[in-house]
């Protein structure tokens, strides 16, 4: 296959992903000449919804931005109303809030690795085809997704849009008896969990290492879930409060989502990037288990994302297994909220990335403005740079099949949520 | 192995596609406290369903099926052909309709032992709203009444749906 060639590919729909939006490629003289991401989903309005809506609606209404990462929306937004209020809730609270958020977490990264990533390593075209030759693996991701959903439902009332959360708290506290047996299903799992990560991790996974900056929330104690600072891979340590003077969104012609930037450049927001600047809070065991399939982190490998989340759901067990196994009933799972004018802010990481929320409240807790910076807006321009040095490194005389589903893999290590950002893959592909 | 029939209603807030919502709360309110069967209503479960099929021994799933031939509040039970014919319009995790929930079920043997499909028709025009149709109203009061003489009479089986692909569309309902 020469060089000469003029090639156009469109896919017109990513199949895979969340949400509708597609790639155009054109390759002229064995070079790209263009490349280009686009996000057509409508936007969808919710910061202009919010407006006028009482400060307890709030978590709610964020819930329905998105039916897999809903307990991440509520997070970052009561973080950042209870700011704005100026109230601080109880460590019963924050723990509960961890282990919320682990639920969240364990079900999406397992829906993600199953449904969406894992056929593109093993050959099928969907997770029905691959359940057939790997049941035992198919079994377990569900599973695993299973206990994820049953986590939130525990608190959130129901694992879809949850209705539990609230500012200040949670609306119920389960029972003791509840959480022994959500605990014992930890442990029944967490084998599964590692066997997942040890299964991943023996994949073999293309090897294209690229220069990019890792953002996530980095805690002294702790895997950040939703307290800490944001930090990036060269040298980034800010508040959420900060956050607007260091980011910056624009418009860009092809997509309905902003685009977002760190000092002018694209960088990475998710578990990749968390796990990258967050390595010191891996737990041995998992740590000794890479070293021994030959897999360090921090890791440049975009391909090492689907690794990433499998640890992520381990990480996410362990800790709702610590959680669950010193629980108490308290004796308010909420404390009470005064609403006040002011300013808060929130940031929390949703298991595609950070999550960032600022809220304006008037005298009576309305919200006066609001603004949501999901993490697959913030991820659109990386897509498109890596998409760039993905596909030369892979060889542009590629057939068209062959670069489409190229293009898709390295799509879908993102694991982008196209309807939450809105703010997703028919391709394109033109070659002359 | 849980020997009680299990009713699944699926659905969405979005006009006639809560239909699933509403026969489950009319059934609930009729079944008083019966032990022998359990009512269940979800809102677009994708693979999540799954997780109510596995170790069960009868399932009867109620959903909304998009018809462009037959009139609103129409009651269909879907086989594994026509489920086949509607063709997979999964495009990503939000997408997984009920098709494809039980074709992976099926693929990995867990469906239950009896699976009966219940379908009642939607057009285009309810959408929205927290409201049935007059006609998918009527449709649901049927099959609730439908579904409570069997239980009276204790037949509880007539068809077996073995499980199979197909889409039911990007919402929760099923297109026909």
């Amino acid at each position: 296959m020469g060089n000469k060639r003029r090639i156009r590919i469109d896919v017109p729909a990513l199949t895979r992903v969340e949400g509708e939006g597609s790639l155009t490629l054109k390759i002229d003289q064995g070079r790209i000449e263009q490349l280009q991401l686009s996000i057509f989903e409508p936007p969808r309005y919710f910061e202009k919804f919010l407006e006028g809506r009482a400060w307890h609606e709030v978590p709610d209404i964020v819930a329905r931005i998105c039916g897999i990462c809903p307990v991440a929306y509520q997070m970052s937004a009561v973080q950042a109303l209870e700011m704005a209020f100026d109230i601080t809730p109880s460590d019963w609270v924050q723990r509960i809030r961890r282990l919320f958020y682990c639920g969240e977490w364990i079900q999406s990264h397992a829906l993600h690795i199953h449904l969406l990533a894992l056929p593109d390593y093993l050959g099928f075209d969907s997770v029905i085809g691959m359940a057939a030759k790997h049941p035992e693996e198919a079994r377990r991701g569900l599973a695993l997704q299973a206990l994820g959903n049953e986590l939130i439902r525990l608190f959130g009332g129901r694992s879809v849009h949850p209705v539990g959360a609230r500012v200040g708290g949670f609306h119920h506290a389960p029972d003791a008896g509840t959480m022994e047996r959500l605990h014992e299903k930890l442990q029944q799992l967490k084998p599964e969990a590692q066997a997942l990560t040890d299964w991943c991790s023996s994949l073999p996974m293309p090897e294209v290492i690229d220069n990019f900056i890792s953002v996530a929330m980095t805690n002294a104690t702790e895997y950040p879930f939703h307290t800490g600072r944001l930090a990036s891979s060269e040298g980034l340590d800010i508040s959420a409060q900060q956050w607007e003077h260091y980011f910056r969104e624009e418009q860009a012609p092809h997509s309905t989502a902003l685009w977002s930037f760190l000092h002018n450049s694209p960088y990475l927001v998710g578990p990749l990037a968390r796990l990258n600047l967050n390595t010191e809070h891996l737990p041995a065991s998992i740590t000794s288990r890479l070293k021994n399939k030959g897999v360090n982190f921090p890791s440049q490998n975009m391909f090492h994302s689907m690794l990433a989340r499998a640890i992520e759901i381990e990480i996410a067990i362990e800790e709702a297994l610590a959680i669950s196994g010193n629980y108490h009933l308290p004796d308010s799972p909420y404390i009470e909220v005064t609403p006040r004018e002011g300013v808060g802010y929130g940031m929390t990481e949703a298991p595609r990335g950070l999550l960032w929320h600022r809220y304006e409240t008037d005298a009576k807790g309305l919200i006066h403005s609001a603004r949501i910076v999901p993490p697959t807006s913030q991820n659109q321009a990386r897509i498109e740079q890596d998409l760039q040095h993905s596909l030369q490194a892979y060889g542009l005389d590629h057939s068209e099949e062959e670069l489409r589903l190229h293009c898709e893999k390295v799509i879908r290590n993102y694991d982008p949520c196209i309807s939450c950002a809105t703010h997703f893959l028919q391709l394109k592909l033109e070659r002359r | 192995m849980n020997d009680k029939l299990k009713i699944i209603g699926i659905g969405s807030p979005n006009g006639d596609d809560r239909l699933g919502w509403t026969v489950i709360e009319r059934l609930s309110k009729r079944l008083g406290e019966r032990e022998d069967v359990e009512v269940v209503a979800l809102d677009r479960p994708g693979v999540g369903l799954i997780d109510y099929l596995a170790g069960e021994t009868e399932c009867w799933l109620v959903d909304a099926v998009k018809s462009e031939r037959k009139a609103p509040g129409c009651y269909l039970q879907p086989g594994l052909d026509q489920l086949l014919q509607a063709g997979s319009a999964t495009a990503g995790s939000h997408g997984v309709g009920l098709a494809e929930a039980l074709n992976l079920a099926g693929t990995l043997g867990l469906l239950p032992q009896r699976l009966e499909l219940h379908g009642i028709t939607i057009g285009a025009a309810n959408i929205a709203g927290q409201d049935l149709s007059l006609a998918v109203n009527a449709g649901v009061n049927r099959l609730v009444e439908r579904f409570l003489e069997r239980l009276e009479k204790n037949v509880v089986h007539t068809a077996t749906f073995n499980g199979g692909v197909g889409s039911l569309g990007s919402s929760s309902g099923s297109s026909e």
